[in-house]
């Protein structure tokens, strides 16, 4: 059965591809920098599936970052995020 | 020219699951080669992940729409006038700006607060469909009474298409897709499509329904022409059932052909959602990206493309490329498959890809746990395989449970 109680429905993209990050604090020591070109966002959600905790989408799907500076914790999500746009509009620097 | 060859062309031709070897040797040799495709016309092959990706990503060397004059070997001949009525409103036929002007029309009934909405109408549709398999009683074609109908009802409904339809459209577009058949014909069956769905738009625009099509009346009637709203919403439900139809159907055979991983999935709900990233990675069943046209010379893997020519880029081949993941010939659904490129990459990727991964991750664990000894009813060597079609797939699927 499952493993932890952090699953809330099938639309839990959070946990899609590396498993959930809902539960990881945002503050801590800060890293990196996140950037979007939210004018050629694609609105895939794809960053969405990867982290829930830096990533959301505005009504039309763009994408909103919920934290700018990435907490340590979070910076192989950002990386793994901006990897994998398919629009190629996220930036960490 | 129109007459298919005996077996598929390289980029289509499969061992059961499998890319054949032949695909991979061209991943490891040269990377990009030219083979002729289904038409029997020479394309440039693209096999590696990061030529995939990259070329996905470069819109501008590598183009969706077709300069003037381009026809497939064989095709008929058709006015000017036609041609243009007919590419209307095809988001995988256009290019960035106008790509995107018609895109942004549609992202916001995709996003993942929306499908959060849609998820209880989604898992209710599964229920009816398991309790009429129960009723029913085994064997029964699981491709038919489940892979099939589910994604087909909620495409339905999402756009605004009279479910009662459902037989005309997927005859439709079953034949379409199938690469064998000649391509007078094929365009046929697109005509009679887009004849189908000009009735329904103009329904759409007397009495704009509570779906996409009423959404597109009603927030951009003025700037869409019928033409491109019967594009739009013909590619919407062609994409919306014979993409995760396939998945469905051809990726319970794969589970249970793996049932330690199909246990996972029927008793552990987190393993759910790297699952179906897992099996969208290793079934990789939409066979190339839309064929794409050079608008200069470009080099891909050392490889020079002249200006000009038709690039296919080979999703299986990418997704099972080496330098992308470990043992990539292996299903593992624990590997979760971050970056996989079944949707595709660049603007043109998969809009429904929300719509679809929900599907999937409901379908799945819901028929596993209602038929908990599901099996094979019939031999797997026996087990037909959609070979000739750009989405890969099954005809059929007997089980018994």
């Amino acid at each position: 059965m499952s493993s932890s109680g952090r699953f809330t429905s099938f639309t839990d993209y959070g946990r899609c591809w590396l498993g959930g990050d809902g539960d990881e604090p945002l503050g801590g020591k800060v890293g990196m920098r996140l950037s979007a070109d939210r004018d050629d966002c694609i609105a895939s959600g794809n960053c969405v599936m990867i982290s829930d905790a830096l990533f959301d989408q505005d009504d039309d799907g763009v994408v909103v970052l919920l934290a700018e500076d990435v907490p340590e914790p979070l910076e192989e999500r950002a990386r793994e995020a901006v990897k994998t746009c398919p629009a190629s509009v996220l930036h960490l620097t | 020219m129109t007459a298919a060859p005996a077996l598929p062309p390289v980029h289509m031709r499969r061992n059961g699951f499998d890319p054949v070897p032949e695909l991979g040797d061209i991943r490891a040799g040269v990377g990009v080669r030219s083979v002729v495709n289904a038409f029997g016309m020479d394309v440039y092959l693209v096999t590696r992940h990061d030529d995939v990706k990259a070329m996905l990503s470069d819109h501008a060397h590598f183009a969706n729409s077709r300069p003037p004059g381009f026809v497939l070997p064989g095709a008929p001949a058709m006015p000017e006038e036609e041609q243009v009525s007919a590419r209307a409103g095809n988001l995988l036929g256009l290019d960035p700006p106008e790509h995107q002007r018609l895109r942004k029309m549609l992202t916001a009934e995709f996003t993942i607060r929306r499908m959060k909405r849609l998820e209880p109408r989604i898992v209710e549709i599964v229920t009816e469909h398991l309790d009429a398999m129960e009723a029913a009683g085994a064997p029964v074609d699981l491709v038919e009474s489940f892979a099939l109908p589910i994604p087909s009802l909620v495409i339905c409904e999402l756009l605004g298409v009279p479910y009662e339809d459902r037989d005309d459209f997927q005859k439709r577009s079953g034949r379409q897709l199938d690469l064998s058949l000649p391509i007078p014909e094929r365009l046929e069956m697109q005509r009679r499509g887009r004849e189908y769905m000009r009735s329904l738009v103009e329904r759409a625009r007397t009495k704009p329904g509570d779906d996409i099509l009423g959404m597109l009346v009603r927030e951009h009637g003025a700037e869409l022409t019928d033409d491109e709203l019967v594009g739009i919403a013909g590619l919407l439900l062609l994409a919306g059932h014979e993409t995760t139809s396939n998945m469905l159907g051809l990726g319970t055979l794969a589970l249970l052909r793996h049932p330690d991983q199909l246990a996972a999935v029927r008793d552990d709900q987190d393993a759910v959602g790297p699952a179906v990233e897992e099996l969208l990675r290793w079934l990789s069943i939409v066979q190339t990206s839309i064929p794409r046209i050079t608008t200069a010379e470009v080099e891909l893997s050392g490889v020079t493309i002249p200006a000009g020519q038709l690039v296919f880029a080979s999703l299986p081949s990418s997704n099972r490329d080496p330098t992308f993941t470990d043992a990539p010939d292996v299903l593992d659904i624990s590997r979760g498959a971050p970056g996989h490129l079944a949707f595709g990459h660049g603007v043109h990727h998969c809009l429904g890809a929300p719509l679809a991964r929900m599907e999937m991750r409901i379908a799945w664990p819901a028929l596993f746990r209602r038929f908990p000894n599901l099996a094979l009813a019939e031999d797997f060597a026996d087990v037909q395989f959609r070979s000739f079609h750009f989405i890969y797939g099954l005809r059929s699927l007997l089980v018994r449970w």
